[in-house]
């Protein structure tokens, strides 16, 4: 392969044809093509590529700074709805507290109220029946008086064969009970 | 059939023209400039013909390649810079064009020719030097005196200095120059391998798979060069920009 690389190069004895381009004067015409695509591309780059990429990046940093604006804004709304929200809920907690309350407390005196009434009755009931069983007492014992004098009219009648009055046997009986009473 | 390795440099006219005495053909190198500025102007304007706040692929692509150079031309230049951006932007697409369009097989490298590269290196360092003297006045100077250099050593590190700004647009055009062209011909030259060893007979093709998997590797790496070189070009440019707009070291 030495053979094949050195019979190539042979073939071109003139040397780097960049070494040459004063002799061959070919540097004058790249030059001047260079100088002409260069400022071709430096107005394309300058007028149009410039400019744009400018405008689409300022746009984007304007877009991104607005959007982080409404973020931090919608944020705050969302804060705000939580906080009335909580406020809400407490309020609410607070007037159905009041309202157990109220219930509770109207329970109450009607329960007291009801007891008092029951109370009252019951109270009148045990008087009403204290005073008929006292008067009760009181009928029995009268009656018993008169049982007595004419039980002991009768047996008077019957053992003596005597007929006293009843007006001695009612003293004799009223004194006998006087006695034993005390 | 056999091409020599830098058969490809040569320059060859399609249309004569003369300028004033001045030649100006169009040659091959002036048919691929223009193939440059039209690939180059196609991608750049079609990339924004439809530029929306949210990119498509096309978009994306020009905006990395402009934020690519902002931001070089913002790191090394600073603020003062931007009004010079149009420029470098425009030397980074043209110097990249041609690099990439070098690579296309049978294409001629714009920049392998050093005509070209001194032009632009020649015109960058009159730009810079006019420049800084127009921004600095004779201040400009300053950049030939570092400071915090013994009294005695001065003379010699001026003249050092003042040396190595104006070997700037040798340096500047022949470090393109050189890449372009030691990466064409090692190319063409595995290239060739892959031709001569295969016109050997059945053991020469089985021979020559070692050099087709180097020109492989070659093209993949003069692909990176190409970019790299583009890159060195444009951000060599910033820096000496730099120098123009705050000199003094």
């Amino acid at each position: 392969m030495a053979d094949a690389t050195t019979g190539i190069v042979e073939q071109d004895a003139g040397g780097l044809p960049q070494l040459n381009v004063i002799e061959d004067g070919t540097y004058t015409n790249q030059i001047a093509w260079l100088v002409l695509t260069f400022a071709l591309l430096y107005i394309v780059v300058s007028r149009m590529i410039v400019p744009k990429v400018t405008d689409v990046m300022g746009e984007r940093e304007e877009k991104i700074a607005g959007d982080l604006d409404d973020a931090a804004r919608l944020q705050k709304e969302a804060e705000e709805v939580r906080a009335s929200y909580e406020k809400a809920i407490a309020q609410a907690r607070a007037g159905a507290q009041e309202t157990i309350q109220k219930a509770k407390d109207a329970a109450q005196a009607d329960i007291a109220k009801a007891q008092a009434k029951l109370d009252a009755k019951i109270a009148a009931n045990s008087a009403e029946a204290e005073a008929r069983i006292d008067a009760a007492k009181t009928d029995a014992l009268a009656s018993l008086d008169e049982i007595a004098t004419d039980v002991a009219a009768d047996m008077i009648a019957k053992l003596s064969g005597a007929d006293p009055s009843a007006a001695d046997v009612k003293k004799a009986v009223a004194t006998a009970i006087t006695a034993k009473g005390a | 059939m056999a091409h020599s390795p830098i058969d490809q440099f040569k320059v060859k006219p399609i249309a004569e023209f003369q300028l004033a005495g001045i030649d100006v053909s169009f040659t091959n190198s002036s048919l691929w400039m223009v193939i440059v500025l039209g690939l180059v102007s196609v991608f750049l304007i079609g990339g924004m013909r439809r530029s929306s706040v949210v990119p498509g692929r096309w978009q994306s692509m020009v905006e990395l390649a402009y934020e690519f150079v902002a931001g070089m031309v913002r790191d090394n230049v600073g603020k003062e810079g931007k009004s010079y951006f149009p420029f470098i932007f425009t030397l980074f697409m043209f110097v990249l064009g041609s690099n990439l369009a070098g690579m296309i097989p049978g294409s001629f490298t714009v920049t392998s020719h050093i005509a070209v590269n001194f032009a632009m290196a020649l015109f960058v360092f009159l730009a810079v030097t006019v420049i800084g003297f127009v921004k600095n006045g004779a201040g400009y100077l300053r950049l030939f005196v570092p400071s915090g250099v013994p009294g005695w050593l001065l003379p010699l590190i001026v003249l050092i200095e003042i040396i190595s700004y104006c070997t700037r647009p040798i340096s500047l055009a022949v470090r393109l120059f050189a890449n372009m062209l030691a990466g064409h011909i090692m190319m063409k030259v595995f290239a060739g391998f892959i031709i001569s060893l295969s016109a050997l007979g059945a053991f020469g093709v089985l021979g020559a798979v070692a050099p087709f998997a180097v020109t492989v590797l070659l093209t993949g790496l003069e692909i990176l060069v190409a970019c790299l070189q583009a890159f060195v070009f444009t951000i060599l440019t910033c820096i000496y920009l730099n120098d123009a707009m705050h000199p003094g070291h």
